[in-house]
């Protein structure tokens, strides 16, 4: 009999692969649309940023929301200029840096150093502190906020230039990373360890030089969702620091310093927008050069921050 | 009228003197009663004169921070901070004095005015040396501090005696005038973190509410936030 | 102040001191060794951390607790009194008169309970959607994450930007394409609330998709193989492939969006001010204790908000103990 492979039931030779094209086309085509709603305001920020008063406005209404304006891309360079020095926000990104830089220098030796003992050491009262850490995590920030206002400023007496270090020194501390360090330090065998005593290094040095080069993992984590936090925060500086007026260098952050600057009389939209983005860029940048470690956030022990 | 400024002092400093003016007050003058003041007939017509601003579209809640600067509205409610503005940074619109002009405030059955910027103050729990404190203030509220101020934020100065070389057809010189001559300062009381709140709860509801409702609730808020006070 | 933090420490010192004999009288019981040397060592090196925790971190929870039973009034901080329960009292006083604090409440509620489905929701869809090899899927994944990279305050402020009335603000513009007349979002407390949730499900939900993706690489393959060997069509494997490897994951990301989602101040505040339709708990609390200084009853709220979030965290915590 003459049955060819042409035969078979089954065997659609030309259907499946246009239809696997079409399939495909319908997913991007639904993925373009989905991904410029959700990008659409970013754009208009972005755009606007770039816009003069009376070119933003009359680009309201129609496709030129989302697009730079192009004829006048001098306007641009203005508007970022003006916020940048007219405006000092080169002087509150330099100070969120400095914070932030501070802030996971002593997140990491000072959690990290409460994490090793935690996990590594034993002595008596170490139930007591456990206890602590599984209670004090739970507590929501919001409402020990204001009895952390009267400490620092009235029981510490930090004012003026002083009051940085009421900014910095509470974000030093945080249960969260001591505990998120005592469940990895935990998991590095003991053999480590013991090599480097025998090799007479004290519990110090075995932190120093063994257990923190074997932690590279968490404590790129660490250091990104602490430079997070720390930029983002603007609230607490709010409360806390002077505000930005006096002559000297201003100790504000820049996100603090968002809000004083978009009440100036007479900033335009485009400068308004210009500041956003200044203000997104670092947090940008950490996104894509960190998304390893940001992930692996997610991973460590399933918990997020 | 930047109305839609009611997220911090910029709505409550431009509008007071409309209640001023309409002959209203806010509270009484130890400060701890507003019952019978905030909530009297002509204050709730200060209220109702800014309210018809807006149904009859001489103003309105959408006008934004610039729409003066680009030509969008022909009149804006401000003080002497954007007269610099004006000279320096909108040339494409004001290309100079010529070009704008500047009004006193509205009189109704009086005259008000705003007044009110930067104030100093020694505070009974300073346990430092509060010798020192006063001559800080002293100096803070002298002639010599003043022109400094002046120099830098170009502001009407505090003090008569600071030299200021305005011609009468400055608009530095209508602004000084109408200082002297109808300012009145926002309500002395304790309590003005929460006058503040509920005048500007009262000019963010104007558009859609009822004003004597608005005030109503506002009274009761802020008379009940001085009866906790009273005492302490 | 400085007193009663002392008294404090000295508590706590007696506390530790007393685990410390405890743990020392049970050592043998315990077949625990303890040598004087590490143990120093161990106590200097807590020292940084435990003294950090104690001052801005045990504190303040301890203070809180305290003031909600006080009438402290933030410019007199040496005239204060106990008054007990006054502060619960003023609290239900005002809950039943239908005060701020009432509206904060269902502020937040009507918050939490709009923008916990919208959220996870999205981020599961469009978890599902990336979920694929291709460039195609890795760009979107970029655009769905973009909002996430904003922070709130810069998203709030774009925001108003975008939700400005008259024909200035964006969607109005756009709206006005279509013949909509221009609409007021944020002062109209009927779509107030409804923006503030949409757009923050806008910033959020990259992050929690993020998670989902996670959560849904650890599924393994061959399950849906042997599933679709079995005869079942997409919609089942979802069920019972993909649900399945996904629900603790599901179960952690729904509470922490929860507790997020009750936490809430950041839009309110900066978009629309100290309004009774947008106003949330935390705002008030921040408002009634920092702004009108009143930190007795700003803590006595607080003191409840903990209860609630607190006991919610430490389920939630119980729950993936295992892992």
């Amino acid at each position: 009999m003459d049955k060819s492979i042409m035969d078979l039931p089954n065997f659609r030779p030309n259907k499946t692969p246009v239809k696997k094209t079409v399939k495909e086309v319908i997913y991007h085509i639904v993925g373009i649309v989905l991904s410029l709603i959700f990008i659409l305001p970013i754009l208009y920020m972005l755009a606007t940023s770039t816009k003069g008063e009376v070119a933003y406005a009359e680009s309201i209404g129609t496709i030129n929301m989302f697009l730079p304006d192009f004829a006048n891309l001098g306007v641009a360079f203005e508007n970022y200029k003006s916020v940048l020095l007219d405006y000092d926000i080169w002087k509150y990104a330099t100070n969120s840096f400095i914070y932030a830089a501070i802030v996971i220098v002593l997140n990491i030796l000072i959690n990290g150093l409460a994490g090793y003992v935690m996990a590594k050491l034993t002595f008596p009262g170490k139930r007591l502190l456990s206890f602590m850490i599984i209670f004090l995590i739970v507590v929501p920030v919001e409402t020990s906020i204001i009895p952390l206002y009267s400490i620092v400023k009235i029981m510490l007496g930090l004012k003026q230039q002083m009051s940085v270090l009421g900014v910095i020194l509470p974000a030093a501390i945080s249960i969260f990373n001591v505990f998120l360090f005592m469940q990895f330090f935990q998991n590095i065998p003991k053999e480590y360890e013991e090599a480097a005593r025998i090799d007479g290094a004290n519990t110090l040095g075995v932190f120093f030089k063994v257990i923190l080069p074997l932690s590279k993992p968490i404590l790129a984590t660490v250091a990104v969702f602490c430079f997070i936090g720390v930029w983002n925060d603007y609230l607490w500086p709010s409360m806390i620091l002077p505000a930005a007026d006096d002559g000297t260098w201003p100790l504000l952050p820049i996100q603090t310093a968002l809000i004083t600057i978009k009440s100036i009389e007479g900033i335009t939209t485009g400068e308004i927008m210009a500041s956003l983005v200044i203000t997104s860029v670092p947090i940008f940048v950490t996104y894509v050069a960190a998304q390893k470690y940001i992930v692996q956030g997610f991973g460590t022990s399933g918990l997020k921050m | 009228m930047r109305l839609s400024a009611t997220k911090d002092e910029t709505a409550p400093y431009l509008l007071y003197p409309f209640i001023y003016a309409a002959g209203g007050e806010f509270v009484s003058a130890d400060g701890y009663t507003a019952t019978g003041y905030y909530d009297s007939q002509a204050t709730a017509k200060g209220f109702q004169f800014i309210k018809d601003l807006i149904t009859n579209g001489y103003t309105s809640y959408a006008i934004g921070a610039t729409d003066f600067f680009t030509g969008k509205v022909g009149m804006y409610l401000s003080s002497g901070w954007t007269i610099p503005e004006l000279d320096n940074k909108y040339k494409e619109s004001f290309a100079s004095r010529d070009d704008w002009g500047l009004l006193p405030y509205p009189k109704g059955v009086e005259a008000a005015s705003a007044t009110g910027s930067w104030s100093y103050a020694i505070t009974n729990n300073h346990h430092e040396d509060k010798t020192a404190a006063l001559e800080v203030l002293k100096w803070m509220t002298s002639a010599e501090s003043s022109e400094a101020i002046i120099n830098a934020t170009g502001m009407i100065p505090a003090r008569k005696d600071v030299v200021n070389n305005y011609a009468p057809t400055d608009p530095e010189y209508t602004l000084l005038k109408q200082l002297e001559l109808s300012g009145q300062e926002r309500p002395v009381t304790v309590a003005y973190p929460t006058f503040s709140i509920t005048f500007n709860q009262i000019i963010a509801g104007l558009g859609n509410g009822n004003v004597s409702d608005l005030i109503r609730s506002a009274t009761n808020t802020l008379q009940s936030a001085m009866d906790k006070l009273k005492g302490r | 102040m400085l007193n009663t933090s002392l008294i404090i420490l000295g508590l706590f010192l007696c506390a530790f001191g007393g685990f410390v004999i405890y743990d020392l009288a049970t050592a043998k019981r315990r077949k625990e060794v303890y040598r004087v040397k590490s143990t120093v060592t161990a106590y200097l090196m807590l020292l940084p951390s435990v003294a950090l925790a104690f001052l801005f971190i045990l504190l303040p929870i301890l203070y809180s607790l305290g003031y909600a039973f006080t009438d402290y009034y933030l410019l007199k901080p040496n005239d204060i009194d106990f008054v007990f329960l006054d502060n619960f009292a003023d609290i239900f006083k005002e809950i039943s008169a239908k005060g701020m604090l009432y509206n904060a409440i269902k502020n937040t509620l009507t918050f939490v309970v709009g923008v916990v489905p919208l959220q996870i929701g999205l981020a599961l869809l469009l978890a599902l959607f990336v979920n694929r090899p291709g460039v195609g899927s890795k760009i979107f994944k970029v655009c769905f994450f973009a909002p996430v990279v904003i922070s709130l305050s810069v998203t709030a402020f774009l925001w108003e930007q975008i939700l400005a009335p008259g024909e200035g603000g964006l969607l109005n513009s756009m709206l006005a394409m279509f013949n909509v007349p221009p609409h007021d979002w944020l002062r109209d407390p009927a779509t107030a609330m409804p923006c503030i949730i949409v757009l923050s499900a806008w910033q959020g939900c990259g992050y929690q998709m993020l998670i989902f993706l996670s959560g849904l690489s650890n599924i393994r393959k061959d399950l849906y193989e042997a599933a679709a060997l079995d005869g079942a069509n997409k919609w089942h494997q979802f069920w019972n492939v993909t649900w399945v490897g996904l629900r603790s994951t599901f179960v952690y990301i729904l509470i922490t969006v929860f507790i997020g989602a009750c936490r809430i101040m950041t839009q309110p505040m900066l978009m629309t001010g100290y309004m009774s339709h947008t106003v949330t708990l935390s705002y008030y609390m921040y408002n009634l204790g920092y702004t009108e200084r009143w930190v007795g009853a700003s803590s006595a709220v607080a003191l409840l908000m903990t209860i609630f979030i607190g006991g919610i965290t430490l389920m939630q915590r119980r729950m993936f103990r295992e892992k």
